[in-house]
């Protein structure tokens, strides 16, 4: 293996080890159903906003990598371009802020917090 | 989620029975209309720069109009107009300090967004008739595949109906994100100035340097989602005109 996979692994087996007791006191300490609920809700909301916006940055970058190449190829055509990369900007954030919009929800005004307070 | 109770603005006032976004949605409307009432009716008043900006948003939206939806445009001037420069005043309103935004208020992106869409309905069955549900017609396929027709009618009902919920959730969301990220940093600001405890005095020094950033981020994105919302509609009052089978 390469020295590249050895140090990855390594770095990821001292995260596990650092962060994987508190888990797992927290997992063994979790009795009652609110906090099931309320744990995985928050969970849930900051892993669903993370992997949005991971996609959403690698579909902007796209997006200004190719408006860059075509100004560069063109540069008369900057103006025209520009309208389109604003409109394909406000269509690709969008997408991110619908699983803003859900972890909202869930974190202030849960549906399912009225079975258990 | 209606009045600042997720967002506390820190100079809250509130007419007796209105809600503050409700107030706000009047001062933007009365704002928009007068201004607009006073450059065409009464130039004489108006400084002279105001009136240019006025007219130079008029000529861009105007040309844009003519540009995606083409030579049938000119009814519907009024209304595309009328939501950019609305949203575009609506959003900046946030901020000013003591007013609120009234786009961060779920009822008026969703209600623009619903409008929207039965208007562009309303014209496409106008102008074409029954042929007007042709659009989700599948492309011709053998009949043994009649099971994937189906459900290629089903997806393209399915993201047509969700065209009013995307525009509005979209103006909606990043107006309020904005809103709520600015009042918790002021929140935070208020915190630093009551403390006494040195620790928490140096975390909360952070708003007073990202405040400013955030505000230039939120007047960049009141013009984009004003322009994307105005651009959308002409998009879908295009396709509702001209009729072309998908595919």
């Amino acid at each position: 293996m390469s020295k590249r996979t050895l140090a990855i692994m390594f770095v990821a087996g001292v995260a596990s080890a650092i962060f994987g007791e508190e888990v797992a006191n927290a997992a063994s300490e979790a009795a009652s159903g609110a906090v099931n609920l309320f744990a995985g809700t928050v969970i849930g909301a900051g892993l669903g906003v993370g992997l949005a916006a991971g996609g959403c940055g690698c579909g902007m970058g796209i997006l200004i990598a190719s408006y860059l190449q075509g100004m560069a190829r063109q540069p008369e055509l900057a103006g025209k371009l520009q309208m389109n990369m604003f409109v394909g900007f406000a269509l690709i954030e969008a997408q991110v802020l619908y699983a803003l919009f859900i972890a909202i929800i869930l974190l202030f005004a849960n549906p399912f917090s009225k079975y258990f307070i | 989620m209606t009045s600042p109770g997720i967002v506390p603005e820190s100079i809250a006032y509130e007419i007796h029975g209105i809600p503050p976004t409700l107030l706000m949605t009047f001062v933007s409307w009365a704002f928009v209309a007068g201004l607009y009432i006073l450059i065409a009716r009464f130039p004489s008043i108006v400084p002279v720069k105001v009136r240019m900006a006025g007219e130079i948003i008029l000529e861009y939206v105007v040309d844009l109009a003519n540009e995606v939806i083409g030579p049938k445009a000119q009814r519907f001037y009024p209304l595309l107009l009328g939501l950019f420069i609305f949203i575009l005043i609506s959003n900046l309103m946030g901020l000013v300090p003591g007013l609120i935004s009234p786009t961060s208020d779920p009822a008026l992106p969703f209600g623009l967004a619903i409008m929207v869409f039965i208007y562009f309905n309303y014209v496409g069955l106008q102008e074409n008739g029954l042929r007007y549900f042709k659009q989700f017609m599948p492309p011709k396929l053998p009949l043994a595949m009649f099971p994937i027709s189906v459900l290629l009618v089903v997806v393209e009902v399915i993201s047509f109906l969700i065209r009013p919920f995307s525009l509005g959730l979209r103006l909606f969301c990043n107006i309020f994100s904005k809103e709520l990220f600015l009042g918790i940093l002021a929140m935070l600001v208020l915190q630093f100035l009551n403390s006494d405890v040195l620790g928490e005095r140096i975390m909360t020094a952070g708003p007073f340097i990202l405040r400013p950033f955030i505000m230039i981020l939120g007047l960049v994105v009141a013009f984009i989602q004003a322009l994307v919302f105005t651009i959308l509609t002409m998009s879908y009052i295009a396709g509702a005109i001209q009729i072309q089978e998908h595919h």
